[in-house]
């Protein structure tokens, strides 16, 4: 698996032929692209937990749509306005940019380090799959002290793609995924997960 | 008696300014709304100042200063509760953005503000409180640089981003107000009303184009003069040259009910003017953008962008972006479905509930992107 050079990122961007193209949109300007990966900008939308009766998240929990329902809420803060993170804070977000990936492409999201020095993290689940489409959610967390402004459009991560193989078979041409054409951050789906039901001991009683 | 009017008055206004600061605790998509309220506040004081000393010395002039007060009143309950339903979770993102860009377009230096309730209510203005308050106000206070413009939609339309494009509507009808566009020609129709409606709608058809016409006839209205109002904005396509476009092919109505509108002499100095202004969306930008972004929609991609032949890539016209998504849920929706592998008619349901996000992004995406580029980012 190799990674893929800032010229070969290139090239799959602004090719025409469809089986290999990567879109990045809106790519606004080619200083994005560097050596082995693609700066991508913080979104808009921004899933906030807050405090509810429930203590525990367990994704075995038979009403655990109407619990993470509770515990999360979306907003939107507009470009040129900021979001401020605290210390600790764990808060969803997803980039600015709405990603395809060829079949025979797969990614990394990975945090710039002039973020991470802030104590920043922003992403903790890495992996984009082949084929995948949408924007990509950020799990951003302040490991910092001191609080943390982020501005939507902000360069905040970079992807990082590789070249598997063997073309996988498309993300969407396989069984519907959980997160296919995401446009905004999206809580975890973990519950949809066929094992629940054996991992928690079968159908849940009432 | 005239003085108990008075204390009551003086009492309902504290009441209401109470009540407006709990509305400023609101979430909004903008600092418009709290600027809003922190205006209507600066009146309400202004008022109750200016009321006051007269509950200890009254004037010649209580009945008429009482009369203006629960004028004022009416007025900013108005718009107090359009400000209030134009908080985040009745008001949808792509309908702030759409209606931003059709302001800024039309750069008459307003700010608008959305909100979705189910009566349907003409536009309000913060500067209609200000010409009731005026003469109560010191000189410097009695001008706005920018009017805050409050735009109503049918609440039924708060999830449906393609038929957002009614705003254009609204716009329309607040432009031929305020700056008097047919004022002569209205003192002559036969049906001014009419002739008022008609014009709004060839307006908002110049600003979207054939989105326009397939919002109207999706909300599925009925009116009197309906017939008359399609065959006008029928025989405007026409002229714009919108039948003529392969994308439009099977999905415009029948070219047998394009039809002028009675006094059409009088809306053609106007529309041309408008055409002269960044407002106005061509069928030739329609043809350069729409394909593509149909195109887009159906690689379940936002339709944000276009690309030139030399493959560089530019954000697309609000309007297109709207059109495009029209086209496709006139014309390839079966293709979409398959897409998203949609059978049953929940799945459909999700399926359309995409294609609807897809286009709020690209909303977003087009106008974030342009103010990007213009920073030179």
């Amino acid at each position: 698996m190799t990674v893929l050079s800032k010229e070969e990122i290139l090239r799959r961007l602004f090719t025409a032929n469809k089986r290999e193209k990567l879109v990045i949109t809106p790519l606004i300007s080619k200083s994005q692209v560097s050596a082995g990966s693609v700066d991508l900008r913080l979104g808009t939308e921004f899933i906030i937990t807050k405090r509810t009766k429930y203590s525990l998240l367990d994704p075995a929990r038979h009403d655990i749509e109407a619990e993470i329902a509770q515990y999360q809420e979306k907003i939107h803060v507009p470009f040129r306005e900021k979001l401020i993170l605290r210390p600790n804070q764990l808060i969803l977000g997803s980039t600015l940019e709405y990603i395809k990936l060829p079949g025979d492409l797969m990614g990394y999201v990975i945090g710039r380090s002039s973020w991470g020095r802030l104590g920043l993290i922003i992403a903790t689940a890495t992996l984009v799959s082949p084929g995948y489409t949408g924007v990509l959610t950020l799990e951003l967390v302040n490991l910092g002290e001191a609080d943390i402004a982020l501005y939507p459009a902000a360069r905040i991560a970079q992807l990082v793609l590789h070249k598997v193989t063997e073309e996988e078979e498309g993300y969407l041409q396989k069984p519907l995924p959980k997160y296919a054409g995401a446009t905004g951050p999206e809580f975890s789906k973990l519950h949809k997960d066929k094992e629940w039901k054996i991992l928690s001991g079968g159908s849940p009683s009432f | 008696m005239k003085m108990g009017n008075l204390e009551v008055l003086i009492e309902r206004l504290l009441d209401l300014e109470g009540a407006l600061k709990r509305v400023e605790l609101g979430v909004f998509p903008r600092r418009t709304q709290r600027k809003a309220v922190e205006y209507i506040i600066f009146l309400l004081r202004n008022l109750r100042s200016s009321l006051e000393p007269l509950s200890s010395s009254p004037s010649a002039s209580i009945s008429s200063l009482i009369e203006k007060g629960y004028e004022l009143l009416q007025a900013i309950c108005n718009i107090a509760e359009k400000i209030e339903r134009s908080n985040v979770h009745y008001t949808p993102l792509g309908a702030v953005y759409l209606a931003e860009y059709l302001a800024g377009k039309v750069g008459e230096g307003i700010i608008p503000i959305i909100c979705f309730q189910s009566s349907s209510s003409s536009c309000a203005r913060l500067s209609d409180l200000l010409k009731i308050t005026a003469p109560l106000l010191p000189l410097e206070c009695r001008k706005l640089k920018e009017d805050v413009v409050f735009f109503t939609l049918p609440y039924f339309l708060k999830n449906d981003p393609l038929s957002h494009c009614l705003i254009a509507r609204e716009l329309a009808l607040h432009l031929i107000e305020t700056k008097g566009l047919l004022k002569e020609a209205l003192t002559k129709a036969s049906s001014p009303h009419q002739l008022l409606t008609i014009a709004a709608d060839r307006l908002a058809t110049l600003m979207v184009g054939p989105a326009y016409l397939f919002s109207l006839l999706n909300i599925n209205f009925s009116s009197s003069g309906r017939e008359e109002r399609i065959q006008s904005i029928v025989h405007l396509l026409v002229d714009e040259g919108y039948y003529e476009k392969k994308a439009l092919r099977h999905i415009l109505p029948s070219l047998a009910e394009a039809r002028p509108p009675a006094g059409v002499e009088y809306l053609c100095e106007m529309e041309e003017r408008f055409k002269k202004t960044a407002a106005y969306y061509s069928s030739e930008t329609f043809e350069s953008e729409v394909p593509q972004l149909v195109s887009r929609l159906l690689d379940l991609l936002p339709p944000n962008e276009v690309t030139s032949p030399d493959m560089a890539t530019r954000p697309a016209e609000v309007p297109s972006i709207i059109n495009a998504g029209w086209v496709v849920k006139q014309h390839h929706m079966s293709a979409f479905y398959k897409i998203l592998k949609a059978q049953k008619p929940e799945e459909k349901y999700h399926a359309r509930r995409k294609l609807d996000a897809l286009i709020e992004k690209a909303i977003e995406l087009s106008v974030i992107h342009k103010s990007l580029l213009e920073a030179e980012i």
